[in-house]
């Protein structure tokens, strides 16, 4: 194969998106044993409901150090102003012939799924700390605690969903920026334009 | 089910040590805070506690007691807040009944319960291990052998008894009769009914009794619409997938078609 490929990730980005997708997935299981009582044989997996909410709460801190350090690996970039806008980016994935948007290194629903993620990951660490040591806050605050870490739940699954839809399958060749760190200059073309012609 | 006529109760606390007794519960040191009320709270070693609420009406005290335990609620916010299967049931009998052995101590119950009741403890030294909730029984175990209640059949003037729900209409209308209020929880309908004489807040009772709304929010409302919002967003992203398809890069030169089954894998030779 003759064609070359531009670097997308370090080292370092891609550890840390490792880390915080493993910590996130046995999050996201534990989680769910105590999400519905139809749902505790999960808990069967980490040895019992008793080790299961012990696991939740370490990955827990895991998770959100791990976003916080992507977060400030990829706040210039996702701070940065583009010349694409969201509603271009979403008619390219309903209609992917058309017109690329001049998208930079991080496409203007890259940016906003960035700051959706660091808000969501606080949400769940704050409310998840106020579940784990439940007696600070006072009743009527607290009751809310469980309502919100559920409700960021829900808008945490939809976000990963969609997220690891357009990471994997949904964008042929953006998964290898996990694994090798790198993309084909089609996909920088196609995807990036603007920053393609920038590495270039 | 219990019935608590606050008119006849003295205050003497025979039920609080009748249930200490039965359920082979320590004491609890007391703390002296002004007031005959002591233990200082429920906790997982009182179940039950009368509340002792002096009040300046025109010149003259009045002295409301009320009681602080489990209400045994047919619409139980403890019940609805457990993630654990069993770990709190409902007997024959109407009593909500948490399970220790089943229980993992997330503090669910603690928090959903509209009357404050579960208490949790991280080491208590009675044989059930760490990290357990506990609360009244309503004696399942007692009613389970024919008996009633250690507090009904300790209380000396007949404050509390123990009735079957079949009698209770007699009961409140007798009771209104006296002009007396009949507080069941409303919508919750308790197990334990108290007839009182002034206001419910007087006895330490939320005057509207209800599930917690985040609760409620929580349990019965966000966790059907979650995962209904979720299998429809996978099922968006399938559509996605099969209508629009993924988005691949442009074909440069005429060169031939990626692969047909993008692999997540390796993104695919193009
Ligand atoms: C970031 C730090 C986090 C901490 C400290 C944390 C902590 C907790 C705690 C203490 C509980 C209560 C149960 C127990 O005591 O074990 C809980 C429940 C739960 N957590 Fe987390 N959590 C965190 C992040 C997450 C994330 C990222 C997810 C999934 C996206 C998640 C999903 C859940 C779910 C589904 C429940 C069950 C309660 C419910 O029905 O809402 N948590 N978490
Ligand atoms: S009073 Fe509280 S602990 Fe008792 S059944 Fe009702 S909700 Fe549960
Ligand atoms: S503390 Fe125990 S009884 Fe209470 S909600 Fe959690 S598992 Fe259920």
């Amino acid at each position: 194969m003759s064609h070359h490929l531009v670097k997308r990730t370090t080292q370092g980005e891609r550890m840390f998106h490792w880390i915080n997708m493993l910590a996130f997935i046995v999050l996201v299981i534990t989680g769910l044993g105590l999400y519905a009582k139809s749902f505790f044989g999960l808990t069967g997996l980490f040895g019992g409901v008793d080790n299961s909410r012990v696991i939740h709460h370490w990955a827990g801190i895991v998770f959100i150090v791990a976003t916080v350090i992507i977060f400030l690996q990829w706040f210039k970039d996702i701070s940065a102003p583009g010349e694409d806008s969201l509603g271009a980016v979403i008619k390219e994935y309903m209609d992917p012939s058309a017109k690329a948007p001049p998208a930079g290194k991080f496409n203007a629903g890259q940016k906003l799924a960035g700051w959706v993620a660091i808000i969501l990951a606080v949400l769940m660490a704050l409310t998840g700390l106020a579940m784990w040591f439940p007696f600070q806050l006072g009743r009527g605050l607290q009751q809310w605690m469980y309502f919100l870490h559920n409700l960021g739940f829900i808008l945490f699954m939809g976000f990963i969903a969609i997220h690891a839809y357009l990471g994997t399958i949904g964008v042929p060749g953006t998964w290898r920026a996990m694994t090798k760190g790198t993309v084909t200059r089609e996909w920088a073309k196609k995807n990036h334009p603007k920053w393609d012609a920038e590495e270039a | 089910m219990i019935v608590i006529d606050t008119t006849r109760c003295t205050a003497c606390r025979g039920c609080q040590t009748a249930c200490k007794q039965w359920n082979s519960l320590s004491a609890v040191p007391t703390e002296c805070k002004g007031s005959y009320e002591n233990p200082p709270d429920l906790s997982y070693n009182t179940y039950t506690k009368i509340r002792f609420n002096e009040v300046d009406r025109d010149g003259e005290i009045r002295w409301f007691f009320g009681q602080h335990r489990c209400m045994h609620c047919a619409d139980a916010g403890c019940m609805k807040a457990c993630p654990v299967p069993g770990a709190i049931t409902r007997e024959a009998s109407g009593s909500v009944v948490i399970n220790q052995q089943l229980c993992t101590g997330c503090k669910y119950c603690v928090f959903g319960c509209p009357f404050d009741v579960p208490r949790y403890d991280r080491s208590n030294a009675e044989g059930f291990g760490e990290d357990k909730a506990f609360k009244c029984t309503l004696c399942f175990d007692r009613q389970g052998m024919g008996m009633e209640p250690a507090c009904t059949k300790t209380c000396p003037t007949d404050a509390l008894y123990f009735t079957d729900k079949g009698k209770l209409g007699g009961i409140t209308a007798a009771a209104k009769e006296k002009g007396l209020a009949v507080y069941d929880g409303g919508p919750l309908r308790t197990n334990v009914v108290f007839l009182l004489e002034d206001s419910a807040t007087q006895y330490g009772l939320p005057a509207k009794p209800a599930i917690p709304t985040p609760t409620f929010l929580w349990r019965t409302i966000m966790k059907p619409v979650g995962v209904i919002a979720f299998v429809a967003g996978v099922v968006g992203l399938i559509a996605h997938y099969i209508t629009i398809g993924p988005k691949e890069p442009d074909e440069e030169g005429g060169a031939a078609a990626p692969s047909p089954s993008p692999s997540p894998g390796e993104g695919g030779e193009y």
